[in-house]
């Protein structure tokens, strides 16, 4: 590999100028795309033009990687209430010493799941389906829909934060709106379809864990 | 000057080899390149390029800059997406 420096020159289509121009290295702090966070200080090549990063060269990706590592020690977000209501409820239904304490152990395993099986483009769907069926319910009971919000918290394993990494790449959703697919893909799965095969291997887990 | 799948595939796994890549930036860093954030390492994208075959592989001018011809590569269900502006290999897009 060759080693980049600042200073070093070299050339770069612009997307900003629309054309091909000179560009020099230099470091900078670079946000990512989806708005979490920046790779402070790394070596980027930049638009001699218009002073836009242009280019990321190989040598930043391990400091890019653990920026978005050390960004996942802990997932957090808040979410409508019924959310948790939902994941609660499947967790239940699988076994009735599965509560609260064991939310981690299962969105650990479906993130795994969703990652290993390249299902992440199903999320979506099922998270509309899910979020229709609600307003269904709530039109059908003339109710207005609920502002209430519950907090999630999890401290998460380098395993797990990998595997929600991936899936927000792949989705390009943000913490908050992939934990809501996730949660709607259990519910789908355990409380609707009553999937056997998942029942059973999230059984297995629970008994392992309480 | 139009640069067959062989050629391209030949020069792409060879920067890919040797760490000479650069990932194409619009002022961020696009996530959804699992290159750029090491989400997938250089040696799984030489895997999938050297399993390709011309049926994999095609090509396209580039938006802007039409003198820059863009290659595509799909193959068990990766996107990689790259051109050359000689001497570098440029990476637009490596996602699932």
């Amino acid at each position: 590999m060759k080693i980049l420096f600042e200073g070093d020159t070299g050339k770069a289509l612009c997307e900003h100028c629309q054309a091909v121009v000179s560009m020099h290295y230099a470091r900078r702090d670079v946000p990512f795309s989806d708005g979490q966070g920046a790779a402070k200080d790394i070596l980027v090549g930049v638009c001699n033009q218009c002073d836009t990063v242009v280019a990321i060269p190989a040598q930043s990706t391990p400091a890019i990687r653990e920026v978005r590592k050390q960004q996942l020690k802990s997932i957090e977000a808040r979410l409508p209430a019924v959310y948790l209501d939902v994941l609660d409820a499947a967790m239940h239904a699988v076994s009735c010493e599965a509560g609260a304490n064991l939310r981690k152990l299962f969105l650990a395993h479906y993130f795994q799941l969703l990652v290993q099986s390249h299902q992440s483009d199903q999320l979506q769907p099922v998270h509309e389906a899910f979020m229709q069926s609600l307003e269904q319910h709530r039109h059908q009971r003339g109710l207005t829909p609920s502002s209430s919000t519950r907090r999630l918290s999890m401290k998460v394993n380098p395993y797990m934060a990998e595997d929600f990494l991936a899936l927000q790449q792949q989705t390009r959703m943000n913490q908050t709106e992939l934990l809501k697919s996730v949660i709607a893909r259990i519910q789908s799965d355990v409380l609707e379809i009553r999937d056997q095969g998942v029942i059973h291997a999230l059984q297995h887990l629970a008994r392992l864990a309480v | 000057m139009e640069t067959g799948f062989r050629k391209a595939r030949r020069q792409v796994i060879a920067a890919l080899e040797s760490g000479n890549y650069l990932h194409v930036s619009r002022g961020d860093i696009e996530v959804r390149n699992l290159l750029a954030t090491g989400a997938v390492s250089a040696c799984e994208i030489v895997d999938i390029i050297r399993s390709c075959n011309g049926t994999h592989h095609s090509s396209s001018p580039h938006h802007s800059v039409a003198a820059i011809e863009v290659h595509v590569i799909k193959r068990l269900g990766w996107y990689i997406k790259f051109y050359f502006i000689e001497p570098d290999t440029w990476f637009i897009s490596v996602h699932q």
